[in-house]
């Protein structure tokens, strides 16, 4: 955007060009401005507009010729682009953030009103309505259609402007004509009736009398009213009857046209702070504004300060309301009668408010409990899990979807935990995550026992704290174990979605399991996922090892499902989804579906750093002491799993595991 | 927060003056009156309007719901269905998150596309930027005439529905029900799961509507 720019050296502004050489008469003029009026008329054919025609972006060569590539470049054309024209060259709804052909149109009449008198109009917002911007008397050379064709182009409501730059041009060349070839036909065309029909240029009562309205005269408002009323009618109708001149010239009474006042204010909700600064509906008017007061009715919940000029408050109804402003202007004698405004307010309701609970069907096709528990207290760990229905389906009466499972080979000491997250869109994938949780559990508890894989590969290992070699052979035993419990827990679905005729796609979950085993040296962990949420150990407030990685796609809620029957066939891959990690010591671990991840976790880096796993810490410390974790901290813990977060509604599954005999807190 | 943006590309062309753009403009309030009435919708819906009539603007940018305001809205002009698909595809590219490290993604926008007539610029030059896109579910509604061919090319088969504005009852039906698929999108959405993608995964469409096959 170059319209704040001086284009390059060797040019010159449109002062500069006019020192030099002022359009002297109408045809000069017309010559002057028929470039600009081309560009304006071509980009209005498109539907296009210009929205910043003013001097910053009209240049000129030395020769006089006029730079229209600036021009072109210095167009706003879009909602969002910064103006930087001067005021006096903006239409008074620019300043309320809408730019249109009309727009154009009245930078174009402020142009030719410098061309015509030798300075820009006043600013709209300090100029009234129905007041003529540029006054016979200041442009006395000109013909009187020109001014009003200036006038018109200047109009404050948009509607009584040139709808495009094409209008104009006809009107323009209208008067041009009749001026340079004056025969009968050509003076025909300067009768104002046959302009109203043929160019509607119509503007004023009648270009040849003298103004009606003198500004300079104190008037009687209420006749000054009606007279205004009268010339308003025939503006929109016929070239109007001239009447006499009135013995008592009039001015108008000050209104603000009403087009230029927000018929909206911006909208509430119920609940949240409410404030706004009622003068700010006045737009670029609010300078002209005295006082302003609004009618608000009884236990709304807002309330208006006459003395800072806001309206405030938390909104008690929600709905839709329509209010009424009194406001006077500056410039309106004290015994004027006060202005009114309807405008419209909308209270959004509060979500909280809409948002139903209730419960599930119990005895529906694989019916589940709205919430759930457990507690698994082995010699070396506490594990604590909660799992809640979301908000989402509580207002449906909808099924859980998600799942979770725990276990402990006390023989061995190997402890498996495992959560699975149902989609939501799949109709029976709270089966899915049930079985996906119920079979893997049992397939893997079947393989614990003494002398397993894993213990043999641990037992290799040694006692002390081991090789990054000896970790990644462990890791490799573990995902074999997995991805074999994973199959189990697939083929399961599949034979589940074959009895019901559906299709595996209904029964879309996530799964997620880890195997944690104390050693004499610490601790090893091992986890496998497919899909979102994800699990971690947090070590210290500078040290978390996140055991998974989230499968998410470019947009929200695209992720992987283990019913996806093609992550089977590529054994290898599915080998890859296995992390481990030996660690002496550990505060908590935390598996959570992504009902949990996506409000504690902004983003996957987040979910990677110590300092967000730090803050669930905090978060958790503040409703149970995880040091000593004391009976009944699952149930805590489902209570805490209630927290609300806008936009995320979705079930939420924690499993908390904490390490025994071992402090949690230095 | 993810957010679930809706856009709603409008033909305001000169063929929609009159009674059909009035039942538009009735349309997206009773939409978003009924949205405001959804607590997953308040929570998650962002609303953009973007209308084309001889070129193409973004008359409202992407809002969240509880701040939107209706636009008003004028017919008159061409039928620049391509430029509204460029300005579309634009403006989604701008506004819509997508998952990074750092950030987690919007959901992925709803299209409910208006028309009552035949595209009169290069509109496959539109759907060619539009196609680059991500979209969820892109619905295309043929008012009186609309050319549902070209509907068909950009949202999809069995994603097109004809309406007649002669028949206002219809036009209400049609945005109450673009209000149910909004709210069912965000609820299945904030179920946690896949995201809906197609119309068949929308609620059913009432009688009054008929879908074009």
């Amino acid at each position: 955007m170059l319209s704040s720019e001086t284009p390059r050296a060797g040019l010159f502004s449109l002062d500069e060009t006019l020192r030099q050489n002022w359009p002297e008469d109408v045809q000069a003029l017309a010559q002057f401005v028929e470039p600009i009026l081309a560009a304006l008329v071509e980009l209005h054919a498109e539907g296009r507009f210009h929205g910043a025609v003013h001097p910053g972006a009209l240049w000129f060569f030395p020769n006089g010729t006029w730079h229209a590539e600036h021009f072109r470049d210095a167009a706003l054309d879009g909602p969002n682009a910064p103006d930087f024209s001067a005021h006096e060259y903006r239409a008074p709804e620019t300043f309320l953030g809408t730019r249109d052909a009309f727009s154009d149109c009245y930078s174009f009449g402020a142009l030719l009103c410098k061309l015509m008198s030798g300075r820009a109009p006043a600013p709209a917002y300090r100029r009234l309505a129905q007041v003529d911007a540029l006054e016979a008397k200041d442009a006395p050379k000109w013909p009187p259609a020109l001014v009003a064709l200036a006038n018109r182009c200047l109009c404050l409501e948009k509607s009584a402007r040139f709808a495009s730059a094409q209008e104009l041009r006809f009107a323009l060349s209208g008067i041009l004509w009749a001026l340079v070839f004056p025969s009968p036909e050509a003076e025909i065309r300067l009768q104002p009736e046959e302009m109203s029909n043929a160019l509607d240029i119509i503007v004023v009562p009648d270009w040849n009398q003298p103004e009606l309205f003198d500004a300079s005269i104190v008037e009687d408002s209420e006749a000054a009213c009606m007279r205004l009323e009268a010339v308003e009618e025939n503006q929109v109708t016929e070239a109007p009857e001239v009447s006499e001149p009135t013995t008592v010239p009039v001015k108008p009474r000050p209104t603000l046209p009403s087009s230029t006042i927000r018929e909206r204010l911006p909208n509430a909700s119920v609940g949240r702070l409410y404030r706004v600064e009622l003068l700010h509906l006045f737009g670029v008017h609010a300078v002209q504004v005295n006082t302003a007061s609004i009618q608000l009715p009884e236990g709304f919940g807002l309330n208006y300060d006459a003395d800072t000029g806001m309206l405030q408050g938390n909104p008690v109804r929600a709905g839709e309301f329509e209010l009424e402003i009194t406001y006077a202007l500056n410039e309106a004698p004290a015994d004027a009668p006060l202005l009114r405004h309807l405008v419209k307010l909308t209270v959004n309701p509060d979500p909280a408010s809409l948002w139903l609970n209730k419960p599930s069907d119990p005895d529906g096709l694989y019916a589940k409990p709205d919430s759930a528990v457990a507690t698994l207290l082995t010699p070396d760990l506490s594990a604590f899990a909660a799992s809640l229905r979301g908000r989402s389906h509580a207002h449906e009466g909808k099924y859980r979807d998600d799942d979770f499972a725990l276990h402990a080979d006390t023989a061995s000491g190997w402890h498996v935990f495992m959560a699975a997250d149902g989609a939501g869109s799949a109709k029976f994938s709270r089966c899915g995550s049930r079985l996906a949780c119920s079979v893997a559990m049992e397939n893997i508890r079947q393989r614990l026992t003494a002398g397993n894989e894993l213990e043999e590969a641990l037992e290799k290992l040694g006692t002390h704290a081991p090789e990054p070699e000896g970790v990644e052979k462990l890791r490799c035993v573990a995902a074999n174990f997995f991805t074999r419990a994973a199959y189990e827990a697939f083929s399961a679905i599949h034979k589940e979605a074959a009895e019901q005729k559906a299709s595996l796609r209904d029964f879309a979950t996530t799964f997620i399991v880890v195997l944690a085993r104390r050693c004499q040296e610490g601790w090893f962990f091992a986890a496998f996922s497919i899909g979102d949420g994800g699990a971690g150990v947090f070590l210290s407030p500078d040290h978390v090892e996140v055991l998974t990685q989230a499968d998410s796609g470019e947009h929200a809620g695209t992720t992987l499902f283990l019913t996806r029957a093609e992550l089977f066939q590529r054994p290898d891959k599915l080998l890859t989804r296995t992390r481990a990690v030996f660690c002496k010591d550990f505060r908590f671990l935390a598996v959570m579906t992504d009902g949990v991840t996506d409000p504690i976790f902004p983003s996957d880096a987040a979910f990677e750093s110590a300092e967000a796993w730090s803050g669930l810490q905090d978060r958790l410390a503040s409703v149970a002491d995880l040091a000593h974790p004391a009976p009944g901290l699952e149930e805590t813990l489902l209570d805490w799993l209630k927290f609300p977060s806008p936009g995320n509604h979705d079930d939420r599954t924690l499993l908390l595991v904490l390490p025994n005999g071992t402090p949690a807190h230095e | 927060m993810r957010r679930l943006p809706v856009y709603l590309l409008l033909d305001i062309s000169g063929s929609m003056s009159g009674e059909p753009i009035e039942q538009v403009k009735n349309g997206v309030q009773t939409l978003v009156a009924g949205l405001r009435q959804d607590p997953y919708a308040l929570e998650t819906a962002y609303l953009g309007v973007i209308t084309f009539s001889s070129t193409a603007q973004e008359v409202v940018p992407l809002t969240e719901l509880t701040a939107f305001q209706a636009p008003s809205l004028q017919a008159g002009g061409g039928t620049s269905l391509g430029a509204g698909l460029s300005k579309l595809a634009e403006c989604a590219l701008r506004d819509v998150a997508k998952s990074t490290a750092t950030q987690k993604g919007d959901w992925r926008p709803m299209v409910f596309l208006m028309t009552d007539g035949k595209p009169t610029d290069d509109w496959l030059a539109g759907l060619a930027r539009f196609k680059h896109e991500k979209w969820g579910v892109v619905v295309g509604c043929a008012i009186d005439g609309g050319d549902t061919d070209v509907l068909r090319q950009i949202a999809g088969e069995g994603s097109v529905v004809q309406l007649n504005t002669s028949d206002s009852a219809a036009m209400g039906a049609f945005f109450k029900w673009v209000t149910a698929s909004v709210s069912s999108s965000s609820k299945s959405i904030e179920q946690g799961g896949k995201e809906v993608s197609g119309l068949h995964e929308l609620p059913t469409p009432p009688p009054e509507i008929k879908v074009v096959f």
